[in-house]
């Protein structure tokens, strides 16, 4: 357990190698090992992943894992005020505790939740996507205009490669590297990493641009307050992260921002966000690590995998002889309970050990800009390369650099294009499902109808947020 | 017309150009979500480009003595970020011609010398770079990094 701790923070930094790679590194070695073993070591590896990739996305604007993306959002802008400490504090104990919350929760309601994921259909899942997609809406930074303008290129962005049902090619210009579409670790460096770093350089000085209030260790124990400062926020961003784990077919990458957007609309002071404000923090990574619980469940006693690296833990299972399913919780109880405890145990120890670092990892906010630039050029290419060994996403990085600068210059929203581009795929895929399944009228259904009366308080909210400030729209 | 205009035509030109291209797709499905999608961006810009000319008739009748010397320093600022995206594309074109692993310490030792930092600094750092890279990379998640073009036609990768 110990070994996945180390593994799983230690690769972390990399964009692409972070979650997934390690766990399908140690995949070919479960005939070695035993099932109690074998298995808490791949699921410990999945979960310290995200507290690894939390502090690069705060301190470099990489992030080390995708569902890390939301957390740069105002993470980096905290390293810029010269609180990269606080917010990391804040990030590593609000993913700690949504680990371990989410745990907790899978324990309590797992004869509630499995009822209910069994009800779950892909009309449903049409309008639990069409609801990450209204929070494009509550993304929008300054101009709602610019926010959805963004959010449609996004969703648009997704559709380049084949079409999920038909499988014709769509805007590859002939080119086979295009076929399965652009890669979401290239899109995440190109449009935040490459951007910063190209603007720290022309800038010059260091990321953090004033002096810190607060020495190193009184600014990570104010973000350790913060958490519990904003409980409430917590406790509602791990819910969704846990919920959406449990949905089989979302992926991670998406509940952190369903729980940013959810912050920002319930927010005082929606303004803030997006310059450096704590909640932004707590938000994304209470909920990304509180996913694995959710998923986690589904898989055991579904057999169902919520996330890519749920499916490389049903891999590991079969590879041991196991069949997840409903039995699994009856006949192989002990193992059950003992990968959930695996989750709560390693993301204690993994949070200890990042709490250590964190004075030490923030100072990288004042190294110059001449010795930074060329380490985040280094590691946000690198790991593009690495996401599927080909050169071509390195380009692709490259290409959306080009795009996050003008983006980044000209105030249109990065997240809100991030958000479109990760839900849209899976929209389109759901949606035609659902056509074919259920004919035009899919969507009535009481889950579906419950979910469309949500989508339109959130987009009412949004327009009623933006009619207030005159300026905005 | 302002610079921001102009993006918000090129945003609506690859939106049209889209639509354009996905009538010619085969099947519906394929279509249908591009056209959506192309006339929301099609709409939306619109709105943005009235909006953009509205500001830029409102700033261009408030035009001070300040604008010319604003004009100097955005230029600056343009030339330091081409500047800097021109050693992204640099570290580029070498990644592709001799691979990461002479690329990466050349491009650290060169930025960082180049920038005022010392030798022995610049070489530490470089070496620094590749060996955390390469660690990472091959022995602990054994993918192994791109060798270069000129390597891989040499065979020597």
């Amino acid at each position: 357990m110990f070994l996945g701790v180390l593994i799983g923070l230690s690769v972390g930094i990399l964009p692409a190698i972070g979650g997934l790679v390690p766990m399908a590194m140690v995949l070919p070695f479960m005939f070695l090992l035993r099932p109690l073993e074998g298995l808490p070591l791949i699921v410990t590896i999945s979960a310290v992943g995200y507290q690894g990739g939390s502090m690069t996305a705060i301190l470099l604007n990489i992030p080390g894992t995708e569902p890390n993306a939301a957390t740069l959002i105002d993470g980096f802008p905290m390293t810029q005020k010269g609180e990269a400490a606080r917010a990391i504090g804040a990030a590593l104990t609000s993913s700690t505790l949504g680990g371990v919350g989410a745990v907790a929760l899978a324990l309590a309601v797992i004869p509630v939740l499995l009822y209910i994921v069994m009800a779950i259909t892909s009309a449903d899942m049409v309008f639990v996507i069409l609801l990450g997609i209204s929070f494009i809406a509550v993304l929008a930074e300054r101009s709602m205009t610019k926010g959805l303008l963004s959010g449609a290129l996004g969703l648009l962005i997704s559709l380049i490669g084949y079409q999920p049902v038909t499988g014709i090619p769509r805007f590859t210009f002939g080119s086979t590297f295009l076929y399965d579409g652009v890669g979401l670790v290239p899109v995440i460096v190109g449009l935040f990493a490459i951007p910063e770093a190209i603007a720290l350089a022309a800038t010059g000085g260091t990321v953090a641009q004033v002096e810190a209030k607060l020495a190193g260790m009184q600014q990570v124990l104010e973000g350790v307050k913060d958490v519990f400062r904003h409980w409430w926020l917590f406790l509602r961003s791990m819910v969704i992260g846990y919920v959406v784990g449990v949905i089989p077919g979302i992926g991670g990458a998406v509940a952190p921002f369903v729980a940013y957007g959810q912050a920002k609309a319930s927010s005082r002071h929606p303004e803030k966000y997006g310059t450096g404000c704590v909640e932004g923090v707590i938000a994304p990574e209470s909920a990304n690590n509180a996913v694995l619980g959710g998923s986690l469940l589904t898989t055991l006693a579904l057999g169902l995998p919520g996330s890519a690296g749920m499916a490389i833990l049903l891999g590991a299972f079969i590879l041991q002889g196991l069949v997840p399913g409903p039995r699994m919780m009856t006949e192989h109880c002990d193992l059950s309970l003992t990968l959930l405890l695996v989750v709560v145990v390693t993301n204690i120890i993994a949070g200890g050990i990042c709490f250590g670092l964190i004075p030490h990892v923030s100072k990288i906010a004042r190294v110059p800009a001449r010795i930074l630039f060329p380490l985040i050029v280094v590691i946000a290419l690198t790991g593009a390369f690495l996401y599927r060994q080909l050169l071509g996403d390195v380009i692709i990085a490259v290409t959306f650099s080009v795009l996050g600068l003008v983006m980044r210059t000209f105030g249109y929203s990065r997240p809100a294009l991030l958000l479109g581009f990760v839900l849209g795929t899976l929209f389109e895929k759901y949606l035609f499902i659902a056509l074919g399944a259920g004919g035009p009228f899919f969507f009535l259904r009481p889950i579906s109808l419950s979910l469309i009366a949500i989508i339109i308080g959130v987009i009412g909210l949004g327009l009623v947020r933006t009619l207030r400030k005159k300026e905005a729209f | 017309m302002r610079v921001s205009s102009y993006v918000v035509i090129g945003i609506m030109v690859v939106a049209a150009t889209v639509m354009v291209s996905s009538l010619g797709m085969g099947h519906w499905k394929s279509k249908l979500l591009p056209l959506i999608l192309g006339g929301i961006i099609l709409l939306l810009g619109a709105i943005e480009l009235w909006r953009e000319m509205s500001a830029g008739k409102k700033a261009a009748s408030t035009k001070t003595q300040t604008a010319t010397s604003e004009r100097k320093e955005s230029r600056e600022m343009l030339r330091r970020y081409l500047l800097a995206g021109g050693w992204v594309v640099g570290f580029v074109v070498t990644i592709y011609l001799l691979g990461f692993i002479i690329a990466i310490p050349l491009f650290t030792l060169a930025y960082t010398k180049l920038h005022g930092t010392s030798w022995w600094f610049a070489v530490i750092l470089a070496v620094l770079t590749l060996g955390l890279m390469y660690i990472i990379s091959e022995p602990l998640a054994s993918i192994p990094l791109y060798r270069g073009l000129l390597f891989m036609h040499l065979d020597l990768g």
